[in-house]
């Protein structure tokens, strides 16, 4: 029970990160309810991804990428581990320049010189904590985020309206902006790096058949209200913004959401729940991309390791987060990147999700718990949706941003 | 028929991917006046003491960044579509920028009153933008 309760609340908690915010946070403002179709479509495709990816992981005892290097090969491989190094790369700058930004909100200095202590500060972290404290801790302050919630409801949500937004509508004009605002939010949702990072999780906690039933629930239930958070950001941006006549370009834009509902603490708040969410998904990404490519070239990858007895897994992340913090330091704008690399995400969906259509249908790694037509077709869908959005991401990129 | 999907697929990708100059304009219009709007509530909410101080000024700071971007992205936009609104629309987004600099200083000297002819200020260099045909997003 514990188990379960721990499960949904960080995923509640770390719901949350800089795509998310960002991408709500101006589809509010810009199109008020007319994207909750795209949160929605995205949450059950995640809801379905990580139930899958735990799922392999319980009854296999493989992570993702492992599966995916054993049952196709190393020269297969190497094109979705190539594709979620970059986009891991990009979003791992993206989260600390949220962290910096949200530190900038706070105390006026310059965002590039404080992603030099964030960076250390995960370093830090990734270097001396253990998986529990990283995934449960910061899942925990990442409750924190529950304050847009709180706000679209103290803000008057107009239901009807919300309900409104779950079918697609075209706005009167600003198409391109609606549709690169419809790709960045399935992007922003459908994270590559959590299928991985969730997997190896699972490996880690040792999880057994038996925990079947805690992945579904976790998948289910946490990643619907982790979404309901993303859902708070709209809204609230909806209903402060959008009436102000406010797009939002630049964060400092987006903390003036919070203020006509916590008064003086609503920017201290916005700036917590947007440190918290990115320093929580900064700590993740890195963690992911080490798990990725120990378990692309066989290497030791337990976080509950000392650094020394796995040495080349620390060296990644050690040089993930130290590569990251470049372009910001050389002015790069983190919310520009994040934006770049949620048109990345969807292009490199598809080839990781594609090996799920084979693995969660092959008896020597999920047994009898193989998929049912409904999850084939989910992944299915997503695949075909991947490379549709995949070929009108960047024109869109380019058009509506 | 899937070349036929793809092809179009692609052909409303590009399509969009060159802007008329009229579009430059109203595009960096509505950035403006969203900045307008911004420079406006974060003035309120630091009157009425919901935004500190530091915070204040950073937004009006990025605003001011914002501003002179949109300005230098007119100024070297080609000109034969809209040449008379962009020699119009010039100088009152250099007013603009001047008011917002002002509230910026303003808040700084935590003097309220200045910060309140600024944001009257701001108000009446909206009206005239709005004349020239300006809007900002409607969903």
């Amino acid at each position: 029970m514990l188990k379960v309760v721990l499960g949904i609340v960080t995923s509640i908690g770390g719901f949350v990160e800089v795509g998310s915010i960002s991408t709500s946070a101006q589809a509010g403002a810009s199109f008020r309810f007319r994207l909750v179709w795209a949160l929605a479509l995205a949450t059950l495709c995640l809801m379905f991804l990580i139930e899958m990816s735990g799922r392999l992981a319980a009854v296999s005892k493989h992570t993702l990428a492992d599966a995916v290097r054993e049952r196709f090969g190393f020269n297969f491989h190497v094109v979705p581990l190539a594709g979620e190094a970059v986009l891991d790369g990009l979003v791992l700058t993206a989260e600390m320049g949220g962290v910096a930004i949200a530190l900038h909100l706070l105390t006026g200095i310059p965002a590039r010189w404080l992603v030099v202590p964030v960076a250390l500060a995960v370093w830090l972290l990734l270097w001396f904590g253990t998986f529990g404290m990283i995934e449960n801790g910061m899942g925990l302050l990442g409750l924190v985020t529950l304050c847009f919630v709180v706000a679209a409801m103290k803000l008057g949500l107009p239901w009807r309206e919300a309900a409104g937004g779950l079918v697609p509508s075209v706005p009167p004009d600003h198409h391109a902006s609606y549709g690169f605002m419809a790709v960045s939010i399935l992007g922003a949702t459908i994270s590559p790096y959590m299928l991985n990072f969730y997997s190896s999780g699972a490996v880690e906690e040792k999880w057994k058949e038996s925990d079947l039933m805690t992945n579904r629930i976790t998948a289910g239930i946490g990643m619907g209200f982790g979404s309901l958070v993303s859902f708070g950001v709209l809204a609230a941006a909806a209903l402060t913004l959008q009436p102000a006549g406010i797009q939002v370009d630049r964060y400092e834009q987006a903390a003036l959401m919070l203020p006509p509902v916590f008064g003086r603490w609503g920017v201290p708040l916005f700036a917590a729940a947007l440190a918290v969410g990115c320093f929580g998904a900064a700590l993740e990404i890195a963690l992911n991309l080490a798990f990725a490519m120990a378990q692309a070239f066989g290497w030791n990858w337990d976080k509950n390791q000392r650094p020394a007895e796995d040495a080349r897994f620390s060296l990644v992340y050690t040089l993930a987060v130290l590569v990251a913090v470049v372009p910001i330091l050389a002015g790069v704008d983190p919310l520009r990147l994040t934006l770049l690399s949620m048109a990345v995400t969807v292009i490199v969906l598809p080839i990781v999700v594609l090996p799920f259509l084979v693995l969660m249908n092959d008896e020597h790694y999920v047994g009898t718990h193989r998929n049912g037509w409904l999850g084939n077709a989910v992944v299915a869908f997503i695949v075909v949706m991947g490379f549709v959005l995949a070929l009108v991401a960047v024109p869109l990129e380019i058009m509506g941003s | 028929m899937r070349r036929r999907a793809v092809a179009l697929l692609l052909a409303i990708g590009l399509a969009g991917c060159g802007r008329s100059p009229a579009e430059q304009l109203s595009t960096a219009l509505e950035g403006v006046l969203s900045w307008i709007a911004t420079a406006r509530t974060v003035a309120d909410d630091w009157l009425a003491g919901r935004a500190p101080r530091r915070y204040t000024r950073a937004t009006l700071q990025a605003a001011l960044e914002s501003l002179e971007q949109e300005r230098a992205s007119l100024t070297s936009a080609p000109r034969p579509v809209a040449d008379d609104q962009i020699e119009k629309a010039l100088p009152l987004i250099e007013r603009i920028e001047i008011a917002v600099a002002r509230t910026w200083d303003a808040v700084g000297k935590v003097d309220p009153a200045a910060v309140r002819e600024q944001r009257q200020a701001l108000d009446g260099l909206e009206s005239q933008l709005r004349a020239l045909g300006a809007r900002g997003t409607t969903p």
